[in-house]
């Protein structure tokens, strides 16, 4: 009611003290409780605004102000009335240096309601002193320069930091490190955008040499490779940020909901020993070893007729689609030690996120005669698939409970990151949004011949994007949000996570993409026209409810297809290989020549593959069943000696290639000793002038060859080291001349726009200083 | 009625009077009274010497990169420069070739005779335009017209000889002649220009008036003898050919390529550094502290600040039959004694004669944020001012004034709006723009990083910007040229139409072009728009593979060209076109003339106050091209006006949310009490998203 009070007074007085600050040709003040609710021990008043000062001398009752930023003790009084309302400690901070950058003044009273609310009244009767708004401090300190928008944001993430690792990103962003990276890139940006000016607007005949240009081109490229390689944290600073998305999955009755009782300390889950307790998902916020973890129980999974239940398991599948981290919980005493693999592969985990096998009701085993009892590890308990992490618990007595929780925080660890370690994070997606796009104007610059932007035309509505025509060996797109219509994308590399794509037409001939990261809802793709020469699509992720994709030409050489739903209507595939878990394919129309496929994951249901014409040359097609209905699958022939190639580690690889079947042509590679893994060696076709490969066991090197011909020729490059490098490879190689400087130009005007957008920091760049500066000019 | 021509007026009894009176001759002069005249009005151009209409008081060379994008437009405007420039040239080469069509500059060395012949012929041949020899000393001044800002204006001039000329508006167009200074070496003397008077009186008058008045100075180069110079171990460059005109009614220049000049490159070295170092006390001008042109530096400030390296000097002929050669980048004020030595210094010039030593000159400008857009002075009606006078240099820069000057000069007698020119339109609305809302410090000169929509605004296309409008709103462009514009963006309109519509396969364009290194793969068709985007495509090889219907479109070669930098450019362009609406609509969000910043109920700081109350923006666009003034004082003072002038309809508000700025971020706990929430408005995001 007080507070009531005080606001339509101070309301009130705001009217009528709008003249005198008029007269004053100043702003109005404001004032906040800036600590906890009250009653509490200590409350802090703050209030930032010219009429601090008067707070301070009207509250106080002296004209004297207390020493700039220093605690004073005073007494607090009512203006009006000269009642004596508190004794409390009082701090003046005159502008600039303070936090808004105005003056500002702070009262610590003690924290009971009625003294907090009377002082709020006596500062209300004030003229020109008023209730700030909702962040109205923030605002006044952005608007005064006093930190950028990254800044804002940090410091509100400081103030909701619920974990350690939050703190200290946040503390990070706060102090203004994101923004100081931000506009170290933006003063770079300038700095090259002025010297290229400087070569349009005198190089002719004003001693501004060509070389120039190189250097700029040097630096833009440098620039967008630090920016790509902030753009790879894979989203480390949101996941810390917003929290880990753990799930816990499993088939029915293994005891998930008891694990997650365990882990939130409480009885959240209702646990019972009937299979199928579970069907909705429970989500709880947890804090393990200061990393936020969001954790949710699902439902077990398993076909069932129950409607309700098998609702249950749909909702546990989307979650598990979303998952950062899965926490596959398997009954110990139901799975055999050489079937876990197998067991772990029917919970269709999306390929790439990190799972944590939990092998459960570890106090049954105990109680077995084959293991002695007392034992703390169990000899006989089954190590996990290669490479996953597991741990062996009991959540009834809560045996392992510690080791689970190492194991998480060291997954957790890898999966935000340590805040304090590199560059700071990103940790809005409207971060990496501008980034990307940043990062994209730079690629047009670095892509020289700017000619080449014409032969993809035709787009029309580029949505989010903007400029997807004319994207040509792009190396590495990051997390692409919004895709409109899309015309003709050229080669790319490294698609990052793909969200919304909306109508994707005619996409004509998108040459090498390699390493697309997750894609969801892929809206309605019509027509993919002719995809005959997607070469090496690799590393898919999770795609979720393509809709209705059409004549997908021929997709040769699509490897590595993660999870793939209610796919309808494909025409012709070839070589897919490493199909993750592949559902629901309803009419694959005719598929033919199925190249090389191999370790397709687990594929069911296979609905009605109609006319599968000739499937050649499957290789190892891994867990194949349940190709229910596939009506007339003509002979499958040549499966070729493909299987063990796998690992042939590092030897006369040669010969084994060509027993492979597939392999299609090698050709020039040097010296073919230490191929290392070749079942991943697709067709490596086209490397130019391949000679100086040399030992390709390290295939990372191939990095430092000198002269390599553009990406584009490389073929299918994904295990010839990180495709990272490759970037590398077509940059370090030839440059083409950049042939049109003032579109060079204008994309670096574009990227640095971009960057100004994350920090909120514009203003008119002055080039012309920095080319006076640099260059002798004039005539 | 009462229009009289020249020599007609005479007795004292009845004064004269003209509809438009323009001061000067020089570059901005002559543009201004052919401008206002074409407009329609009965003109006046006043002048020391008829004979020195048209004198090119420094390098003999028109355009350049940004100047050339200028002088297209002025001739858009159906301005004489250009076309006088096509009919006095004697090397024309266009600069930039190789960086883009956007930034072509087009320049030529001009025969400085020639220049002045051909210009006179046209002002003393343009109907409704006297020219008399007179110098003025004092302005016919009136109560101002009520509702208008100003508190006089101007009804007429006072001449030397004490008689007056009645007049509609003024134009001032004085150069550097206000209270000019010659300076070489500890010399200096009162001139305009070597040889003619400074004007004084007209300093005075505008002085006793209140205009702030600024004082810049600038310098020209010696001139050297033709044929002292030996020219065979220099470098030579040879003009373009085929040349390209300046003016879009000109098909070719008067000149054949094998009939023009060569210029010639030479450097200075170290011993012309010396000479310089050591007689620095010998050289007034360099010394004292009056802000010289960045962009036009003298030898001795370039030696001064990038010492210990060459510099560049050009070898420009002045003409056919002249013996003068302008050594471009050795402008001095040295004494001439020591200017020959530093001459002789440098390669090629070891025995050249110096026919006249280069000197600096100091004058009086005037700030031209005094001006508003149209260039009429805010502080006496019906005054313009134009060229040099408002700060800038070069004469393309005065040209372009002269033209928006006269068209506004007569547009106010005849009771028209002003005509005016975005920054989204052209170069020259850029350099009003900036001159009358930013000022200048030093001699402003165009250059293409000034335009933000450079893309855009090209020398091609510099007619469909400007002609249309130049007819339609201000008069001043010839039915004949007008026509011609007409049909050209009809043809281009066709041509991109017919071009998008002939699409093929990339397997059948690659037999269409085999010649052309088009990427293959691409299934779906492509239209010969898109293909004509490819470097190495134009439209001759396309005509050359499909005659019917494209022959007819490379014939026209001037449109085959076109047709070729607008598919080149498209992308850009259309990506810019979100932008330029945004400059747009803040131009279009008036402030008030009578606002009193230091008196404004705003978040604004002293400073941004004190900037605001100088420069008078007249746009929020122009608010935020200050420099100094915060995003936050645009927002700021963007809240203030939508509130306290809604009513005036000035601000309208464009429907689009602000998706870049994270509007929960205020969130955090700072206060409880009221739970508005202090989002900022969608101006505010706007701003914040685009750094203008």
């Amino acid at each position: 009611m007080a507070l009531r009070g005080a606001m339509s007074a101070a309301r009130g007085r705001w009217a009528r003290s709008l003249s005198s600050a008029l007269a004053l040709g100043a702003t109005d003040t404001i004032f906040a409780v800036s600590s906890g609710r009250a009653p509490c021990g200590v409350a802090v008043i703050r209030t930032s605004g010219p009429g601090s000062r008067g707070v301070l001398q009207s509250l106080t009752g002296t004209p004297e102000l207390p020493p700039a930023r220093v605690l004073t003790l005073r007494r607090i009084r009512d203006p009006r009335t000269a009642e004596s309302l508190d004794r409390g400690l009082v701090v003046w901070f005159p502008g600039p240096r303070s936090f808004t950058g105005e003056d500002c003044a702070e009262l610590h009273l003690h924290g009971g309601t009625a003294v907090v609310s009377a002082v709020l009244q006596a500062l209300g009767s004030l003229p020109g002193l008023r209730p700030a708004e909702r962040g109205e401090f923030t605002l006044r300190a952005f608007r005064r320069g006093k930190l950028d928008l990254t800044g804002a944001e940090g410091l509100r993430d400081l103030i909701g930091a619920e974990t350690a690792a939050q703190r200290r990103q946040a503390l990070r962003q706060a102090e203004g490190e994101l923004g100081q990276l931000l506009q170290r890139w933006s003063r770079t940006l300038t700095q090259a955008l002025a010297h290229l000016e400087a070569f349009i607007d005198f190089g002719e005949d004003e001693d501004v040499e060509e070389e120039v240009l190189s250097r700029v081109s040097v630096s833009v490229r440098e620039l967008e490779r630090e920016i790509r390689a902030q753009l790879r944290d894979g989203r480390r600073g949101e996941r810390l940020r917003a929290g880990v998305r753990a799930v816990i999955a499993g088939p029915p009755n293994v005891g998930k909901s008891s694990l997650f009782n365990l882990l939130c300390q409480r009885p959240a889950a209702i646990v019972s020993p009937h299979a199928g307790t579970t069907r909705d998902v429970l989500e709880v916020p947890l804090d393990i070893g200061g990393f936020p973890l969001v954790l949710s129980d699902t439902a077990g999974l398993r076909h069932t007729t129950d409607p309700v239940e098998r609702q249950g398991v749909t909702r546990a599948r989307a979650r598990l689609a979303q998952a950062d981290l899965v926490l596959a919980v398997l009954d110990v005493t139901a799975v055999a030690p050489a079937a876990l693999a197998e067991a772990l592969a029917t919970l269709e985990v999306p390929p790439g996120v990190p799972c944590v096998v939990v092998l459960n009701k570890a106090d049954l085993i105990r109680g077995s005669p084959s293991v002695p009892r007392g034992s703390p590890s169990v000899p006989s308990c089954p190590q996990g698939p290669p490479g996953v992490p597991t741990a062996l618990l009991s959540c009834k007595t809560g045996q392992g409970l510690q080791e689970l929780l190492e194991l998480l925080e060291k997954q957790l660890e890898q999966l935000c990151g340590d805040p304090l370690l590199g560059s700071p994070s990103l940790t809005q997606s409207r971060h990496s949004r501008h980034l990307r796009a940043c990062a994209a104007a730079l690629a047009r610059f670095s892509c020289g011949d700017t000619g080449d932007i014409g032969d993809t035309g035709d787009t029309g509505d580029t949505g989010d994007i903007g400029d997807t025509r004319g994207i040509r060996n792009t190396g590495h797109i990051g997390d692409i949000g919004d895709i409109g219509d899309t015309g003709d994308i050229g080669d790319t590399g490294d698609i990052g996570d793909t969200r919304d794509t909306g109508d994707t037409r005619n996409i004509g001939d998108t040459g090498d993409t390699g390493d697309i990261g997750d894609i969801g809802d892929i809206g309605d793709t019509g027509d993919i026209g002719d995809t005959r020469d997607t070469r090496g699509i690799r590393n898919i992720g999770v795609t979720g409810d393509t809709g209705g994709i059409r004549d997908i030409g021929d997709t040769s050489d699509t490897r590595d297809i993660g999870d793939t739903r209610n796919t309808s209507d494909t025409g012709g595939t070839r070589a897919i290989r490493d199909t993750g878990d592949t559902r629901n394919i309803g009419d694959t129309g005719g598929t033919r020549a199925i190249g090389d496929t191999r370790n397709i994951g687990d594929t069911r249901d296979i609905g009605d593959t109609g006319a599968t014409r000739p499937i050649r040359d499957i290789g190892d097609t891994g867990a194949t069943r349940d190709i229910g209905a596939s009506g007339v699958t003509r002979p499958i022939r040549d499966i070729g000696d493909t299987r063990n190639i796998g690992d042939t580690g590092g030897t006369r690889p040669t010969r084994d290639i060509g027993a492979s079947g597939v392999t299609r042509p090698i050709r020039d590679i040097g010296a073919t000793r230490d191929i290392g893994d070749t079942s991943a060696t697709r067709p490596i076709r086209d490397i130019g002038d391949t000679r100086n490969i040399g030992d390709t066991g390290a295939t990372r090197d191939i990095g430092a060859t000198g002269v390599t011909r553009p990406i584009r020729d490389i073929g299918d490059t994904r295990d010839i080291g990180d495709t990272g490098d490759t970037r590398d490879i077509g940059a370090t190689g030839v440059t083409r001349p950049i042939r049109d400087v003032a579109l060079a130009a204008e994309q670096l005007r574009l990227a640095r726009r971009e960057l100004g957008r994350i920090t909120g920091h514009v203003g008119a760049e002055d080039v012309l200083e920095i080319i006076f500066r640099d260059f002798c000019v004039g005539k | 009625p009462g229009h009289r021509r020249a020599g007609s007026e005479g007795g004292a009894a009845a004064a004269p009077r003209y509809e438009v009176v323009v001061i000067g001759g020089g570059h901005a002069g002559t543009e201004a009274a052919a401008a206002a005249a074409r407009g329609g009005a009965c003109t006046l151009l006043l002048t020391h010497k008829i004979g020195t209409i048209g004198e090119m008081s420094c390098n003999p060379s028109f355009g350049g990169i940004g100047k050339g994008h200028l002088m297209r437009e002025v001739d858009a405007l159906d301005g004489l420069c250009g076309r006088v420039c096509d009919r006095s040239g004697v090397h024309y080469k266009v600069l930039n070739r190789c960086k883009g069509p956007a930034v072509w500059g087009l320049r030529a060395q001009i025969d400085r005779g020639l220049y002045k012949e051909n210009m006179q012929k046209e002002i003393l041949n343009t109907p409704l335009l006297t020219v008399r020899e007179a110098s003025v000393e004092d302005l016919l001044l009136t109560e101002p017209e009520p509702g208008c800002p100003g508190k006089c204006q101007v009804t007429g001039v006072v001449l030397g000889d004490g008689s007056t000329v009645r007049a509609g508006s003024v134009i001032l167009t004085t150069g550097t002649f206000l209270r000019g200074m010659i300076h070489i070496g500890l010399e200096m003397h009162p001139a305009g220009r070597l040889g003619d008077q400074p004007a004084i009186g007209l300093a005075h008058t505008l002085e006793k008036l209140g205009f702030a008045v600024g004082r810049l100075k600038t310098g020209t180069p010696p001139r050297l003898a033709k044929d002292t110079i030996d020219f065979s171990g220099l470098e030579e460059r040879a003009p373009d050919n085929p040349p390209v005109p300046f003016s879009f009614l000109s098909q070719a220049v008067w000149i054949k390529p094998e009939d023009q000049l060569s210029c010639y490159l030479t450097r200075t070295n170290l011993k012309a550094q010396q000479i310089i170092r050591d007689n620095l006390h010998l050289n007034n001008h360099v010394r004292e502290t009056t802000r010289g042109p960045r962009y036009c530096p003298s030898l001795e400030s370039k030696v001064l600040r990038f010492p210990d390296r060459e510099h560049q000097v050009w070898l420009e002929p002045e003409g056919l039959e002249s013996n003068i050669i302008y050594p471009q980048g050795m402008s001095m004020t040295l004494p001439p004694e020591l200017q020959e030595q530093v001459i002789k210094s440098v390669p090629g010039l070891e025995k050249a004669k110096m026919l006249q030593p280069g000197y600096g000159v100091q004058y009086d400008y005037l700030d031209p944020r005094q001006l508003t857009a149209s260039l009429e002075s805010r502080l006496v009606q019906r005054l313009f001012f134009a060229g040099q006078i408002n700060g800038t240099t070069g004469y393309e820069e005065a040209a372009a004034q002269g033209v928006i000057a006269g068209i506004n000069a007569c547009l106010r007698v005849q009771g028209k709006p002003p005509f005016t020119v975005s920054r989204t339109e052209g170069y020259v609305g850029v350099l009003i723009d900036d001159l009358t809302t930013l000022g200048t410090s030093e001699p402003y000169r165009m250059f293409t990083s000034r335009v933000e929509f450079r893309m855009s605004l090209r020398p091609d296309n510099a007619d469909a910007r400007l002609t249309h409008r130049g007819f339609e709103e201000a008069g001043c462009v010839s039915q004949q040229r007008y026509e011609q514009a007409v049909k050209m963006r009809a043809a281009l309109a066709d041509g991109i139409a017919t071009l998008k519509s002939l699409q093929f396969s990339i397997s059948k364009w690659s037999q269409l072009l085999p010649e052309a290194p088009i990427s293959s793969g691409r299934r779906s068709p492509v239209s010969a728009f898109d293909i004509l985007q490819y470097q190495d495509i134009n439209m001759e090889i396309l005509a050359r593979a499909i005659p019917e219907p494209l022959g007819k479109l490379a014939e026209w070669r001037e449109l085959a060209e076109r047709l070729k930098i607008e598919a080149a450019y498209e992308w850009c362009v259309v990506n810019q076109q979100q932008e330029m609406e945004e400059v747009r609509h803040y131009e279009a969000l008036q402030l008030p003339d009578d606002l009193d910043y230091f008196a404004i109920d705003a978040s604004l700081s002293a400073e941004v106050r004190e900037k605001l109350d100088s420069n008078r923006p007249q746009t929020i666009g122009a608010v935020s091209r200050i420099p100094g003034i915060t995003p936050a004082a645009i927002v700021n003072l963007l809240r203030f006006v939508k509130t306290n002038h809604r009513k005036t309809e000035k601000l309208k508000v464009v429907p689009k949310s602000g998706e870049y700025f994270p509007e929960k971020m205020y969130s955090g706990k700072a206060t409880s009490q009221r739970q508005t929430s202090a989002e900022f408005s969608e101006e505010e995001t706007r701003f914040l998203k685009t750094p203008l």
